[in-house]
């Protein structure tokens, strides 16, 4: 794997999500915005061998980790939801839009339910409506996965992502 | 050749990974999302006037008073009040004690929002920090200067965090007062995690009413007067206490609608700059 192509992905999908160019197309105020990261992470998991799955997973949650702080809880339970999701390939068969937005929903509610709780215990910051802007953000994040699926995949070759077996379909 | 040799296990690699994220979580390493946001400032801001202009469009007609002026107006005509009222007080101590001690002010930075740090807190990220002689714990206001719209939490050499007055974490002494009374019920406002704020620990035999004006106490070194921090828009029997009110109370700011706010300095920092 081009780990420097990787970490340019990783830059422009941090610097979209912190910015303000995205949330140009937000919706309920300010709050309801889509997320990139996630659907890296998921991407990525399910694409690459698990090596390189590990390390991808990492430091897209570091990366979450800088955008919303504190840090450290979207480092360790994206690391760890990276791990399980390319474990998870080899009976998980990802292929159309369909799914593709559904794996990512169902991710990004347990990632950011775990690193809130998380961040809860370093922070004790309690945040209302957490769950509901969660929920919506996630059906906003799935809704548009796929498009950045595609993208993903067609950068792929560029990237030289060494895949597993069972994510050859991934294209 | 003995480098290339080297092979790490993905269970090495994993628990390595987890040990460096845990030490994350210990650590207290904020610095590097400050650093992050400093130094990609520019780019981050790129879309931020159109989305300030998508949100709150212009008026079509010049003779409509557009909602924003009114809410100027109605700012200016409180901190006048409050500034009335603290100058009489001003002048009652000198008449009495007819001597005047030479009074520091504070400076104002004025600062840019790079943007809001997620989705789910309160706070934003601003363009200046500890270079500008930016503080943890220094008061923000708006643009105009004219109200309270949080302080300063975090801060790096070239950014800062600053936490709305919405945010659950942030918690402010305010004084509550009423046009036309002397009314003046101090207590400790907190944000509610949306886009009000909430007073509790009031007993239900004080007299608080919809309509109020919440003020920013004074606070030695940080706000020299009373400036608005917002209105009650709600009050109503506390559930869990009810002997207390539970007080909503609507920021005098739209927190969405922020670009440049204005942070006040603290003296020590304006004798360093004279130096």
């Amino acid at each position: 794997m081009r780990w420097f192509v990787f970490f340019i992905i990783l830059l422009i999908a941090t610097l979209l999500e912190a910015g303000n160019l995205l949330k140009l197309f937000a919706v309920g105020g300010r709050y309801i915005g889509p997320s990139i990261l996630i659907t890296l992470l998921v991407y990525y998991a399910l694409a690459c061998r698990t090596k390189d799955a590990i390390i991808c997973s990492f430091l897209i949650g570091f990366a979450a980790d800088i955008i919303a702080g504190p840090m450290g809880p979207h480092t360790v339970c994206f690391g760890l939801i990276g791990l399980l999701l390319n474990q998870a390939n080899q009976v998980l068969l990802v292929q159309r839009a369909v799914f593709k937005a559904l794996v990512v929903f169902v991710v990004y509610l347990i990632a950011e339910t775990l690193s809130y709780w998380l961040g809860f215990f370093k922070e004790h910051n309690v945040q209302n409506n957490y769950y509901t802007i969660m929920f919506f953000v996630g059906i906003y994040s799935a809704v548009i996965s796929p498009i950045l699926w595609s993208i993903l995949a067609a950068l792929s070759g560029w990237a030289n992502i060494k895949k597993t077996r069972a994510s050859r379909v991934y294209h | 050749m003995a480098g290339r040799n080297v092979h790490f296990s993905n269970t090495s690699i994993f628990f390595s990974l987890l040990f460096a994220g845990a030490v994350l979580f210990i650590e207290p390493a904020d610095k590097i999302s400050l650093a992050f946001y400093a130094s990609f400032n520019s780019v981050l801001r790129i879309g931020r006037d159109a989305q300030v202009n998508t949100l709150h469009p212009q008026p079509e007609f010049e003779n409509t008073f557009s909602r924003e002026g009114y809410t100027q107006l109605w700012k200016d005509f409180k901190n006048l009040e409050a500034h009335l009222l603290a100058v009489q007080k001003e002048c009652e101590r000198i008449a009495k004690v007819r001597a005047t001690l030479p009074e520091l002010s504070g400076g104002l930075v004025m600062v840019q929002i790079t943007g809001r740090v997620s989705n789910y807190s309160n706070e934003v990220v601003i363009n200046k920090g500890e270079n500008s002689f930016i503080r943890a714990g220094q008061y923000v206001l708006s643009e105009q200067n004219d109200s309270l719209i949080g302080v300063v939490s975090k801060t790096s050499e070239t950014a800062a965090r600053v936490r709305l007055l919405t945010d659950t974490k942030q918690s402010v002494e305010v004084r509550i007062r009423r046009d036309g009374t002397k009314k003046d019920i101090g207590a400790m406002m907190i944000g509610n995690g949306a886009n009000g704020c909430k007073i509790s620990m009031i007993h239900k035999h004080t007299d608080v009413r919809v309509g109020d004006t919440v003020y920013a106490a004074a606070v030695s070194n940080k706000l020299n007067i009373p400036l608005v921090a917002g209105e009650v828009v709600q009050v109503k029997e506390d559930e869990q206490h009810p002997l207390l009110w539970d007080i909503t109370v609507l920021p005098a700011e739209d927190m969405t609608q922020l670009g440049e706010v204005a942070v006040i300095v603290a003296d020590e920092t304006l004798l360093k700059r004279t130096e």
